[in-house]
Parts: structure tokens; C-alpha cells; sequence
């Protein structure tokens, strides 16, 4: 026994923190948040600071006669491996319940030590629990724990260890608590006839489930027919006396025993006044206020992240750490030289003058907000508008380069004013230039190296300050316990076509990531019902898409409020109706899931276990766009540079887009996008190059500069982007958890389809209501916005009787 | 017989029997819905369904139709 | 000579990147290895991940 490693199961409640105390013991960051079934597969971890103790989270559960795929994983350790020590959890704001499983855990005959978490909330209730006594009820050491706080933790795993010790003396440990008399009876036969020839201290909790007709443990002993036979009788026997079947009689000794014991050991205040949590409850649970409040929130939390704080700073990343620079002070001063500077070279041009207005005359795109700026006389608004609309117009022949270009050369220097700090670009310029502006390496690896990695990277990580709001709220909400009360309150519209009020809860986790949401999805017990989950899930935009959404919004709707949160909306309504279609067909066809879920009460989560979800998130995040991102920029810049100059293949830094292989590629794939408005070849390979991962369609940009797109095309793109098939990561997830690549065929087709299907009824009707009608086009959206409809509205299938 | 659906919010009723069979009905009592338990109607949903119901001390959810496997005094 | 002379920066340049490209591929093979899986989206450290990555390996 000294040598070999000791192994520590921590079980429990969901919900009753054992992921915290985990966290606590081995000092890793695992994923903590404040629903009902957040760990779905055991993890082990080394404790922190002694040698020799491996520490086992187990999923949280209500039983060990599981029926979920997550209660099997817990009964399938603790029975097949049986862990040294059984830490039980105990949730002391809900005693009743979480000894439930205690009595069940103790008949496993394995040493168990009880520890009671959130014993200071109880305690400012004004109940008292008597540890001493409940420790002697129970036949097991029960000590006191503050699994956030880290209190107690090391006297637990401490009794723990007593514990093997003391067991490994004794060799016998018989539960302290007995059924009623009859069913020990039966238990004493059932032990007799079939499980004598195994350990002593295993033996009463496989009689107990033998008792209980558990079909796993009758499988796994292999029973003559004859034995099997022999003990029936033994239970008809006793559930003729008790007049109940044999599951209830267990289930119902073990919880009167429970109630029993909680009335002996627990002193409760009578408190009648509503707790803090029933007045928050109140309200954000209300019957027509609950979802009104839902949608807020959610608006708020998107609209903040990305249209008001996170604007601000993402502005200063894009433009000043990743872009030329930014002003400590003295940017006024700037500003106004610059301004100076416009009115002198700029806006006293009437040729230019002339030309914007007779472009904006035509309705050429940009011009409008060209002549905008010209008229403002503001000179940042029209290097903007020229650096984003200058092609266009010089397309249709209203070209303002020759007066624009010479002027923007000799634009005042920014470092001249104030205090200048230059950006992470002009910072590779300086390594890489000499005096006279010159690259001191080859043309081709200054190119790969500001044009590609740092352009292409920079563009994904100047949406971090958007992120980490983003994470800050989620990980608020996740922590307080508002998310299991959303999945409540939705359980009544999912259910109308068949979907469990769980289903809502992989979709709030994939907010942050499709593939833990996915994940998520094993919590639900039916199996269409967990396949439709695992299809609709990623159509919520996660935290990687979060960048596309803000591209978008700033620059082609100038940071218009709805952008973002519409985005979200667009995921819940993509979900709601994939759900409903797909319900109606054959293959998914049936009852809803049962909802039977535990609501946690609400309450505040620290300042630190929010920081650190953000950081998890963010650093996971910026690791990627470290790895992935970067090295896929590079083979972007490769297949920008790389290409046919005449009928030569060959590389040149000044390689035209279309002549590229990148280019050939897009051209390729582009005209599949024709009808949803974005054919354009950076677009293509945008959405390719999507499924590496979602940032990388703004990573694209940034290496391949972004274009003109009007506001209607960009919404087209964006929509699809968002529903369309996921990352492979994501793909990858959805594989695993369909077990079977029919399955995964299908949700992947179905999402792509679905994609094309929204942005085409987004893209036509959007043209034709703005006088770009193409008939056959409108036609095929309205066809497909019908087939939709007629999806909706269809009787269910039903399966003939 | 009368069930837990019939139930009215904010009363109090007293468990008899959980009727069903198999998953479900196992969920039903393991989370504490035994018999001669106390059950508290707490609230319905905003749309209806679920019920939120208090028992043994903790707030659970139930569905209406999970309701009417419950039978009540 | 003269070409590696005159090249110099472009060499060192290239060598570096190189290096940090190596670098990168070999900690995402590493950690495809280990089962942390280069999907990056969080789930290295979410409570999900020892599924995630370890049937492959069983």
C-alpha cells in the first residue's frame, strides 16, 4: 500500500462543487460554472503539494442507478476500479438529497469520508448541523469543507487517508444504516445464493442492486437462470409484504433513514422571509416578463462587447497596436494638424469635389460616404471611406488616386506630435528597414513577414478586448446560476417541438465554444433528442466567431447597434427552427425528454473564479492565433504570392490575387456563393479557410486586405459564416458524439445547407426590396422561405401503432 | 386518483406514490419524490411548463406531464 | 561568400522564423500527442476535455 499511488475519488451532487475542490486540491483550472452537470467525464489530477495522491473527478450524480451516460461513467469507476477512498461532497445547503447518495456511496464498501461544502452559508441561515453526530449515523468521518474558499480541504484528504488505513486494519466496515427488516431478510438471502464467493465488503451493494432488478449488474454477474429464479421469489416475497415494487422500497428506506438522521443532526431557523434568491428568482423567472428579460440580456451582453466597450479598445488595437501606432498625449494636436492638413491639400480641390459628387450622382457605392466626408470636411472619415470604396470607384472610372495618393504620401507624421508610440508593425519596421525605407532582407520575407503574419495575426488578436468582455459576462452568467433557469424557462417552447429545456444548455455553453457544447449534449438522456442538440448547437455563435460578427458590424455597418446582437438572435431562431423542422421528420420523430432538473441557487461569484474562466478562454484563444492562425497565414500569403504570371508559374510579391493559386482556388469555389451576394474570391477563401478555424476568415482579410462589400452582401457572408459547418475542431466534437459518420455526414450537410438557405433568402429579398431585383433569384428564396414554412407548420410524423 | 398536476401553485401536498416505470420514475424518486414526502408547489414556468416544485429543501423542475406520474393525498 | 554576405539579413531573418515555425508545429504535434488537442477553442482546460481526446487514443 505505501508505494502504490492512492486514489481519491471525489463524488457527489451535481452542482455540490466538487470541480471547485478539485481545482483546489490539484490546482489545475478546470472548467467550474453553476449548472446542474457541468463535468460529463471523469479527470484526474496529482494534488498539489503531496507526493502519492492521485485525485479523481467523477460527474456529478443524483444516484448510482444511472440512466445517463454520465452517471455511468461515475458508477463504472467507483464499481469497476474502486478508487482507495470515496471523497463524497455533500452540498450542506440541501442535505437531504446529497445523502441520498451518501448511503448509497457507503454500501459500495469503500472507505468514504463525507465532506460538507458550503457549511457557511448554512450557518448564516441560522441552521446548525451537528458534524459529531452525523458522523455517527452515517458510520463514516464527515468533516467540514469550503471547497471556494479552500478551507478544510486538507483535513479531508487527510481523514481520507485514516480512512484506507482504518479499513485496510478492520478488513470489515458494515454501513451504519439498515433497511426495514423484511428487505434486510431478503438481503441477507440474496447475498447468501449469489455474490458470497466476492470481497466481504463488496458484496451488501451488489445484493442491494440484485435486489433492485439492476439489469447492468445482473448482466455483469452472469447468473445461472436458476439463481436468478431463487432470488426473485426472495423479492416478490418482500414486496408483497410491503406492498410496493423493489427499486421504491430501496429508494424509499434510504431516504426515510436520510430524513431521519438530517432531523436529529440538522437545527433549522424557521425562516419564512423570501431569501435573496427567491426575490431575484421572482422576477427573472416571471411568467411574461422572464423572456423579455432573456432577450435583454443577452442584447446587452452582445451590444457591450462588441458595439460600445469593446469598440473602443478593439479601435486602438487595430488601428494603434497592430496598425501604425497610437498617442499617449498630444493626439489633439495631431488631429488638428492633420485636419489643417486636409483643408489645404484636400477639400479645396474642386476636380476632386467634382468628381465624388458626380460618382455619388450615379450611386456608386462609397461615394456617398466619400462626398460625406469631403463635405464634413473630416479628414480621417475620407482616408477611410478612400482606403475602403477607392477601387470601386476607380472601376467604374471616377478614379480619385491621382489627387487622393500624393496627398496621403505626404500625410503630417504622427510621431512628430505628442507622445508616440508606434505599433507592433512599424515596430517590424524598424528591424527590417534601414534609413532610407528600405527592407535589409529579401523583398519576399519582409512581404511574408508584415504583409502575412503580422497583418493576418494581428487582425485575429485585435479582437481580443472584445473577447475578454465577451468572457467576463458569460463567465458571470454561467457562475450565478442564471443559465440553468433560462434552460427552465425555454424547456416550454423546446418542448413544443420535442426538444428538452436541456437542450438549451449545450447551446448557452457553446457561446463560448462549440466543442464543450457539444460535449454537453450527453446530458441529455434521449437520443434524437441529444442528435438534434449536437446538430444545432454550433449555430450559436461562439467566441470564435465573435471577431467575423465585429468586423462586420464596424466595417460595413459603421458599429450599428443590432449587428451583434442580431447575430446571436439569428443562432437562437436558426436553432428553434431546425428544431422544429427536423422534429417533424421520420427520424427524429418521438416523445420529448423528461425535465427533471435541480435549479442551484443564485449567487455571486468572485471576482476571481470570473477572471479566471476570462483567461482560460482568452488565453486558449490567443494560443490559437499563436499556432494555427499564424502558420495558416503564412500558407495564405504563399497562395497569395504564389501563381501563373503569363503562362509561367512562379512567385512575385506583386502577384495579382486572380493569377495566384489562392485565387484559382476561390474562383473555384466562388461562384457557389454568386447567389448569396459573395462571389469575390477573398470571400471564398474566407469562408474555406473558416473550417480551420472561425477567426481565420478575419485573418484572411487581414492578410488579403478587405475589400468593398456593401452592407447587404456583408450581412449575406456574415450569416452564413456563423451557420454554416463548424470548425474541425467542432467537426471533430460532433463525430465523436454521433459515433457514426452517417450521423456526422448528415449534420454537417444539414448545416451548410441551412446556411445557404438563410443567406440566400437574406440576400435575395435584400436586393429586391432595395431595387436590385433578379427574378430567379428572388423565385428560388422564396421557394426555399416556403419549404421552411410548410416545415413549420406540418403535422409530425407519427409511428404507426 | 389525484395527481401532482392537479396540484394548485403554492400548495402543499403530500407524495403517496410514483407510478410509471423504469428511467423516468427512478429519476422521479431519486431526486428525492418518495413516498409520504411533502411537496411544494412553487411556481410554473413562464410559459406554463415546468413546474418548479420545492422538495426536501431544494427547488426542482418538473414537467407537467412528469407531474401526473406522481400521485398525491 | 559574398552572396551570404549580402544576404545575411534575409538568412538570419529566415532562420528565425523557421525556428519559430518548427517550434509551433512541434508543440501541436506534441500536444495532439498528449491529447490537448490543437482544436484551442478552450476545451484544453474545459472539464470536458479528457473525452474530447482521449478515445482516439484508446
Amino acid at each position: 500500500m505505501s508505494n502504490k499511488e492512492l486514489r481519491i475519488a471525489l463524488a457527489g451532487n451535481p452542482n455540490s462543487g466538487k470541480t471547485t475542490l478539485f481545482n483546489a486540491l490539484t490546482g489545475s483550472n478546470q472548467f467550474v460554472g453553476n449548472w446542474p452537470g457541468v463535468t460529463v467525464e471523469k479527470k484526474e489530477g496529482k494534488m498539489k503539494g503531496r507526493d502519492g495522491i492521485i485525485v479523481v473527478d467523477l460527474p456529478g450524480v443524483y444516484s448510482l442507478s444511472p440512466y445517463t451516460l454520465e452517471e455511468v461513467v461515475a458508477r463504472n469507476y467507483l464499481v469497476d476500479e474502486r478508487p482507495d477512498a470515496i471523497l463524497n461532497i455533500v452540498d450542506g445547503t440541501n442535505l437531504e438529497r446529497n445523502l441520498y447518495l451518501t448511503t448509497q456511496l457507503i454500501d459500495l464498501g469503500i472507505p468514504t469520508v463525507v465532506a460538507i461544502n458550503m457549511a457557511d452559508v448554512v450557518r448564516k441561515k441560522g441552521d446548525h448541523i451537528d458534524f459529531d453526530g452525523l458522523s455517527k449515523a452515517l458510520g463514516c468521518k464527515v468533516v467540514e469543507i469550503s471547497a471556494l474558499k479552500e478551507e478544510g480541504i486538507d483535513d479531508a484528504v487527510e481523514a481520507c487517508i485514516e480512512a484506507t488505513l482504518k479499513a485496510a486494519e478492520t478488513k470489515s466496515h458494515l454501513p451504519m444504516h439498515c433497511f426495514s427488516g423484511a428487505v434486510e431478510h431478503a438481503l441477507a438471502h440474496i447475498e447468501e445464493v449469489t455474490v458470497h464467493n466476492l470481497p466481504a465488503e463488496q458484496q451488501r451493494w451488489y445484493a442491494i442492486k440484485l435486489f433492485e432488478r439492476d439489469a447492468k449488474v445482473l448482466d455483469a454477474l452472469k447468473l445461472s437462470d436458476e439463481t436468478i429464479a431463487h432470488i426473485e421469489e426472495d423479492i416478490k416475497a418482500c414486496e408483497a409484504e410491503l406492498d410496493d415494487d423493489a427499486e421504491s422500497i430501496i429508494i424509499n428506506d434510504r431516504y426515510e433513514y436520510i430524513t431521519r438522521v438530517v432531523k436529529k443532526c440538522v437545527k433549522k431557523k424557521n425562516a419564512s422571509k423570501l431569501s435573496t434568491s427567491d426575490k431575484i428568482d421572482r422576477i427573472v423567472t416571471n411568467r411574461f416578463l422572464a423572456l423579455p428579460i432573456f432577450a435583454v440580456i443577452m442584447f446587452l451582453v452582445y451590444y457591450i462587447s462588441v458595439s460600445t466597450v469593446g469598440t473602443w479598445v478593439t479601435d486602438w488595437t487595430n488601428d494603434g497596436l497592430f496598425g501604425d501606432g497610437w498617442h499617449i498625449a498630444g493626439s489633439d494636436e495631431y488631429d488638428a494638424a492633420l485636419d489643417s492638413y486636409g483643408n489645404e491639400m484636400l477639400f479645396e480641390n474642386t476636380e476632386l469635389e467634382n468628381i465624388i459628387l458626380s460618382a455619388n450622382e450615379k450611386g456608386i457605392m462609397g461615394a456617398e460616404e466619400l462626398n460625406i466626408a469631403f463635405a464634413d470636411k473630416d479628414y480621417g472619415a475620407f482616408t477611410e471611406a478612400y482606403g475602403s470604396y477607392g477601387e470601386k470607384l476607380a472601376a467604374e472610372g471616377f478614379s480619385v488616386a491621382e489627387i487622393v495618393d500624393p496627398v496621403l504620401e505626404g500625410e503630417p507624421d504622427p510621431s512628430g506630435y505628442g507622445t508616440w508610440v508606434p505599433g507592433v508593425p512599424a515596430l517590424f519596421d524598424k528591424l527590417l528597414l534601414d534609413e532610407n525605407g528600405e527592407p535589409i532582407v529579401a523583398e519576399w520575407l519582409y512581404s511574408l513577414i508584415q504583409d502575412g503574419i503580422v497583418a493576418g495575426v494581428g487582425a485575429v488578436l485585435g479582437f481580443i478586448p472584445q473577447l475578454l468582455v465577451l468572457f467576463i459576462f458569460l463567465a458571470f452568467l454561467e457562475a450565478c446560476g442564471y443559465m440553468s433557469r433560462i434552460a427552465f424557462m425555454m424547456d416550454r417552447i423546446f418542448r413544443n417541438f420535442g426538444l428538452s429545456g436541456k437542450s438549451f444548455i449545450p447551446i448557452l455553453i457553446g457561446t463560448g465554444c462549440g466543442v464543450p457544447g457539444i460535449m454537453a449534449s450527453r446530458t441529455i438522456e434521449n437520443q434524437n433528442d441529444r442528435r438534434m442538440t449536437v446538430i444545432t448547437t454550433t449555430f450559436i455563435p461562439c467566441s470564435a466567431k465573435l471577431p467575423i460578427i465585429a468586423l462586420i458590424s464596424s466595417a460595413l455597418f459603421g458599429g450599428a447597434w443590432w449587428v451583434a446582437p442580431s447575430a446571436y438572435f439569428m443562432g437562437i431562431a436558426a436553432i428553434l427552427i431546425s428544431g422544429i423542422m427536423l422534429k417533424k421528420t421520420k427520424a427524429f420523430s418521438g416523445e420529448p425528454t423528461p425535465f427533471v432538473m435541480e435549479l442551484p441557487a443564485y449567487h455571486m461569484p468572485t471576482v476571481g473564479a470570473i477572471m479566471r474562466s476570462m483567461w482560460e478562454r482568452a488565453s486558449s484563444f490567443i494560443k490559437k492565433a499563436g499556432t494555427v492562425i499564424l502558420l495558416s497565414t503564412i500558407v495564405i500569403w504563399l497562395g497569395s504570392k504564389l501563381g501563373f504570371i503569363g503562362d509561367l508559374f512562379g512567385f512575385s510579391t506583386e502577384m495579382a490575387l486572380e493569377d495566384s493559386i489562392l485565387g484559382k482556388i476561390g474562383s473555384a469555389i466562388s461562384w457557389l456563393f454568386a447567389p448569396l451576394g459573395f462571389d469575390s474570391i477573398k470571400a471564398a477563401i474566407a469562408t474555406l479557410m473558416g473550417l480551420l478555424a472561425k477567426e481565420e476568415v478575419v485573418g484572411v482579410f487581414g492578410v488579403l486586405d478587405f475589400e468593398g462589400m456593401s452592407a447587404l452582401e456583408g450581412y449575406s457572408f456574415l450569416a452564413f459564416n456563423l451557420l454554416c459547418a463548424p470548425c474541425f475542431a467542432a467537426m471533430g466534437a460532433i463525430r465523436r458524439e454521433m459515433n457514426s459518420a452517417k450521423w456526422t455526414a448528415f449534420a454537417i450537410t444539414y448545416q451548410c445547407v441551412f446556411a445557404y438557405a438563410v443567406s440566400l433568402m437574406i440576400y435575395q429579398v435584400g436586393m429586391a426590396l432595395s431595387g436590385g431585383l433578379n427574378v430567379v433569384g428572388l423565385v428560388c428564396a422564396i421557394l426555399v422561405a416556403a419549404l421552411i414554412v410548410f416545415m413549420l407548420v406540418k403535422r409530425p410524423y407519427k409511428a404507426k401503432k | 386518483m389525484k395527481t401532482l398536476r392537479d396540484a394548485k401553485i403554492k400548495d402543499t401536498v403530500r407524495v403517496v406514490r410514483v407510478h410509471g416505470e423504469g428511467a423516468l420514475r427512478r429519476r422521479i424518486m431519486d431526486m428525492g419524490l418518495t413516498k409520504g414526502v411533502e411537496v411544494y408547489i412553487r411556481k410554473v414556468a413562464p410559459l406554463g411548463d415546468p413546474v418548479e416544485v420545492t422538495v426536501r429543501g431544494y427547488e426542482l423542475s418538473l414537467r407537467k406531464a412528469d407531474c401526473e406520474l406522481i400521485e398525491i393525498e | 561568400m559574398d552572396w551570404i554576405i549580402e544576404n545575411g539579413a534575409t538568412i538570419a531573418v529566415s532562420a528565425v522564423l523557421l525556428v519559430i515555425v518548427g517550434l509551433i508545429v512541434f508543440k501541436m504535434v506534441r500536444d495532439k500527442r498528449k491529447g490537448k488537442g490543437g482544436c484551442g477553442c478552450g476545451c484544453g482546460g474545459c472539464a470536458m476535455s479528457e473525452y474530447c481526446h482521449k478515445k482516439g487514443d484508446k
